[in-house]
C-alpha cells in the first residue's frame, strides 16, 4: 500500500534525517502534552509514514493517528500538534530535496517501493533524538491550550458556608468502621480473587472432584465438575461530598474512616472529594494512621465546607481521569444530593457513570430519617441513574447496607427509585 | 510482532473501498486507510468506539472483501486459555482410558494417545493459526475489554510469534500470520503492551449525514423524508443523558420497524414513536426518561432537519 507512485521508482529515497527527526519531535511533544503514546510510537509511525508517504496531508494524518494514538480522548490533541508538524514536515523534505539535488526523484522521496518491506528498506540505523529544529520552534499546543489545573474552578460563593482547610483530628473510632466495610466488601466485589469455588458452569474443571465423584459410580465419569474463581475483590472509586450542608450532618471522622476502610478493603480505590471544587485525595486517604491521612489533607491545604456541585465534580473526573470508572468498578457518591450547580451537567455526569459501572450506590446522611424522600433537585435528579440509595450515617448504617445487600438485590435495598413523583 | 509486507489480494486503497461499498458499509477516508494500513505493515488492527458503531461489522466486511474465512473469538470475563486456544476433551480421554483398561479388544487395539489430535478441542486462537489453503483468515477478537488483563497478557504471547504451544502436540506455527481485528467498547483501558503492538482507529459515533447514509444502504425502501426523519430524532435522542446511547444497528433496527408497521407518506409521530421505542432504547430508565413531551420536543427540534453537530448540511433541506 506504499504511496502509488512509488513504485515506478527503482530507487525510492531513505528518510532524510530531517524527516525523522520531525517525526520524532512530534511524538516527543504529544507525550508531553499528555497524550498516551507508547513507547515505540516513533518506530510505528515512520513503519506507518513509509507506507502512506507524506503527499496527501489528510492520509498521513489517518496513518500516524492509527500509528501513535491508542485513545480517542487525545485525538483533538493530535490534530491540533499535526497542523504543526505537518508545516514543518513539508520544510524537511524540501531542504533534503535541495540537498539532493537535481537527482532528487520527483515523488516525494520518503516511500519504499511497493514490493520492498520497510525493514528490507535502507533505513537509517537510529532514529535521531530530536529535531535540529527544536530549537527554533518547539511543538506546542500554544495559548489556546489552556491549563489543566483550570479543569478544577474554584468558586467563593457558598450559599451554605464558607470553605475551611482541614485540620487535623485525632482519627479514633475506626474499629467498628473497618468491621462494616469488610463486610460490605464482600457483596460489593465485582472481581475474581485468589480463592476458587465449586460452580454449574465454572471456568476450568474440578478434576479431584471428578475422580471423587467416579469412585461412587464404578470409575465411571458421568459428569466432568467445573470450579471458577470466588469474586471477593472490589475495584471501587468513592466520590464524597465534603460541602457545608453535609459537614453539619455528618461527623467527619466517620467519613475519613470510612473513606480509609474502603481504601484499605477493596483491591483498588480512588477516592475524590468535592464541593465546589473537586480533589483526588487517594494518597492522603492511603496514609497509614487516620491522624496522618488528617496531617495530609491539611498539608495539601485542601478544603472543604463549600457549596455543592456534584455534577461538575464528576464532569471534572470524567474529563481528566475518564479510567477510573469502568464497568468493574462500583461507583459510591457520598453525598446529600443538595445540587447548586447546573442539573443538566448532573444528569449528564451520572448517565456517564451509570453506563461504564456496574453498580452505582448513592449514600446519603439525610436518608436516615424515615420521612426523607428525595425531592431535592439534585437528588431527583441523579436518582434514576442510582441502582441504591441508602442512608449514611454512621457505622450501623454501613453494617445495615452489608445486611443488605447479602440478603437482595441492590434495586431492592434502600430507597427504591421511582417513588419520586 | 511480526510485520511483512501485503500477504493479501488488496493491493490499494480503492480497491479496498469498492469491498467496503459492496458490502454496504459506509466508510470515511481514515477507516479505509488505516485498514489499508493494517493489511500493510501485517500489523492487528485495534478499533475502539462506542457499542453500535460497526467494529464488528468492519471485521466481517474485512474478511468479505479478502474472500477469507471470518473466525470470531467473543471475550468476556473470566475468558481462558481453555475458551481461546483449545482444550482437551476429557471426558472422551477420560473414556478412552476406562475402555482400554477395561481390556476391551476394539479399544487396546488403536495405540493412539490420549492426547492426540482426535481429543483436541480447537478454540478460534488455534483455528486461526491453522490454515490449510494459505490464505490468512481475518481473527476477530471481539469486545477484548470485557475479558481480563491475564487474557491480555495471553493474548500478547500468541500475537507476538503466531504461534501455540502445546506440551502434548508440540508448536502450532502459523504459516501465514491471521489477519487481526480487536474491537473494544472502552470499558475499561487496555494494557499497554497490548495497545502498542497494534495500530488505532476510533469509530465515532456517525453524524447525520453519515447515518442516514448508512441507513439509506442498509433499509431498502425506506422513504427519504422518513429516513431523514429517524436519523434527525435519533440523533436527538442521543443529547439526552441516557443509561444507554442507540447505536447505528438500533437506528437500523428502528427504521425496519417503522417501514414494516407504518403508513408511507405521513409525518412521524408521537405515538408510533412511543410505541416503538423498545428498538431505540434498552433500558426501562431510559424508556421512563423520554416521555411523551420529550418525544415531541426531539421531534420539533430535530426530526427533519440536521442537528446542530452534523459537519454538512441536509442536501433535502428542511
Amino acid at each position: 500500500m506504499a504511496g502509488e507512485d512509488a513504485a515506478d521508482e527503482p530507487n525510492a529515497g531513505l528518510f532524510a534525517e530531517s524527516v525523522y527527526g520531525e517525526l520524532v519531535s512530534f511524538v516527543r511533544a504529544l507525550r508531553a502534552a499528555g497524550a498516551e503514546v507508547p513507547s515505540n510510537a516513533s518506530v510505528s509511525a515512520a513503519e506507518a509514514l513509509a507506507e502512506a508517504g507524506v503527499t496527501d496531508r489528510e492520509r498521513t494524518r489517518a496513518a500516524l493517528r492509527a500509528a501513535v494514538l491508542t485513545r480517542a480522548d487525545d485525538r483533538t490533541l493530535f490534530d491540533r500538534l499535526f497542523e504543526q508538524f505537518w508545516g514543518r514536515l513539508q520544510d524537511a523534505i524540501g531542504d533534503a530535496r535541495s540537498d539532493d539535488g537535481e537527482d532528487a526523484p520527483d515523488d516525494d522521496g520518503f516511500s519504499f517501493a511497493a514490493d520492498e518491506a520497510p525493514s528490507e528498506a535502507e533505513v537509517v540505523d537510529e532514529l535521531p533524538e530530536e529535531s535540529e529544529r527544536t530549537g527554533e520552534r518547539e511543538l506546542s499546543l500554544g495559548e489556546a491550550a489552556g491549563d489543566a489545573s483550570e479543569v478544577y474552578e474554584t468558586s467563593q460563593y457558598s450559599p451554605i458556608g464558607a470553605s475551611e482547610s482541614v485540620t487535623a483530628l485525632s482519627g479514633t473510632g475506626e474499629d467498628g468502621v473497618e468491621a462494616a466495610v469488610a463486610r460490605l466488601t464482600s457483596v460489593l466485589a465485582t472481581e475474581a480473587g485468589r480463592s476458587s469455588e465449586r460452580a454449574n458452569a465454572g471456568l476450568r474443571p474440578d478434576v479431584r472432584r471428578a475422580l471423587r465423584t467416579s469412585v461412587s459410580t464404578g470409575g465411571v465419569l458421568t459428569d466432568i465438575p467445573e470450579r471458577r474463581q470466588k469474586r471477593t475483590a472490589v475495584r471501587g472509586v468513592v466520590f464524597a461530598d465534603v460541602s457545608r450542608s453535609m459537614l453539619d450532618v455528618l461527623d467527619r471522622e466517620f467519613l475519613v474512616a470510612f473513606l480509609r476502610a474502603a481504601h484499605s478493603a477493596w483491591r483498588s480505590a480512588r477516592t475524590f472529594i468535592f464541593d465546589t471544587d473537586v480533589r483526588d485525595v487517594t494518597d492522603a486517604v492511603a496514609a497509614p494512621t487516620p491522624t496522618e491521612t488528617f496531617e495530609a489533607l491539611e498539608a495539601a491545604e485542601t478544603a472543604w465546607g463549600g457549596g455543592t456541585r456534584i455534577g461538575h465534580a464528576l464532569g471534572s473526573v470524567r474529563e481528566t481521569n475518564p479510567d477510573v470508572v469502568d464497568r468493574r468498578t462500583v461507583v459510591v457518591i457520598v453525598s446529600d444530593g443538595l445540587e447548586m450547580g447546573d442539573l443538566e451537567d448532573l444528569e449528564t455526569a451520572m448517565a456517564w457513570v451509570a453506563r461504564r459501572s456496574p453498580l452505582v450506590l448513592w449514600l446519603n446522611p439525610l436518608a436516615k430519617s424515615a420521612e426523607y424522600e428525595p425531592t431535592a433537585a439534585g437528588m431527583a435528579a441523579a436518582l434514576p441513574y442510582v441502582d441504591c440509595l441508602y442512608p449514611f450515617a454512621d457505622i450501623e448504617d454501613v453494617s445495615a447496607l452489608a445486611r443488605d445487600l447479602e440478603r437482595y438485590p441492590p434495586r431492592n435495598v434502600g430507597y427504591r427509585a421511582g417513588a419520586v413523583e | 510482532m511480526t510485520s511483512e509486507s501485503t500477504r493479501t489480494d488488496i493491493d490499494s486503497e480503492a480497491e479496498l473501498r469498492e469491498a467496503f461499498d459492496a458490502a454496504d458499509y459506509v466508510a470515511d477516508d481514515e477507516i479505509v486507510t488505516t485498514v489499508a494500513l493494517a493489511l500493510s505493515l501485517g500489523k492487528p488492527l485495534l478499533v475502539e468506539g462506542a457499542p453500535g458503531t460497526g467494529k464488528t461489522e468492519l471485521a466481517k466486511v474485512i474478511a468479505a472483501a479478502l474472500d477469507t474465512e471470518p473466525i470470531r473469538l467473543q471475550c468476556y470475563e473470566g475468558l481462558t486459555a481453555e475458551n481461546a486456544l483449545y482444550e482437551w476433551n476429557y471426558t472422551k480421554q477420560l473414556l478412552a482410558v476406562q475402555t482400554r483398561s477395561s481390556g476391551d479388544p476394539e479399544a487396546t487395539a488403536n495405540p493412539d494417545s490420549v492426547f492426540s489430535e482426535e481429543y483436541l478441542l480447537e478454540r478460534p486462537l488455534l483455528r486461526a493459526l491453522r490454515t490449510d489453503d494459505g490464505v490468512p483468515p481475518v481473527l476477530l477478537i471481539d469486545e477484548v475489554d470485557r475479558a481480563d488483563e491475564a487474557f491480555e497478557a495471553l493474548l500478547l504471547e500468541v500475537l507476538s510469534d503466531f504461534q501455540i504451544s502445546v506440551p502434548e502436540l508440540g508448536t502450532v506455527s502459523a504459516d501465514v500470520p491471521p489477519v487481526v481485528v480487536i474491537t473494544s467498547n472502552r470499558t475499561r483501558g487496555l494494557s499497554d503492551a497490548l495497545k502498542r503492538r497494534c495500530l488505532y482507529l476510533y469509530i465515532e459515533p456517525p453524524d447525520f449525514e453519515k447515518e442516514r447514509h448508512i441507513v439509506e444502504r442498509k433499509v431498502p425502501g425506506l422513504e427519504t423524508d422518513l429516513a431523514r426523519d429517524i436519523v434527525g430524532f435519533v440523533q436527538g435522542l442521543r443529547e439526552s443523558s441516557l443509561r444507554k446511547q442507540p447505536g447505528i444497528s438500533e437506528t437500523l433496527d428502528w427504521a425496519r420497524a417503522l417501514t414494516t408497521l407504518r403508513d408511507s407518506g405521513s409525518d412521524l409521530t408521537v405515538s408510533e414513536v412511543r410505541e416503538t421505542l423498545g428498538c431505540l432504547l434498552k433500558e426501562a430508565e431510559d424508556v421512563e426518561h423520554v416521555d411523551d413531551e420529550r418525544i415531541a420536543d426531539i421531534l420539533e427540534q430535530y426530526a427533519g432537519q440536521p442537528t446542530a453537530n452534523s459537519s454538512t448540511t441536509d442536501p433535502d433541506g428542511g
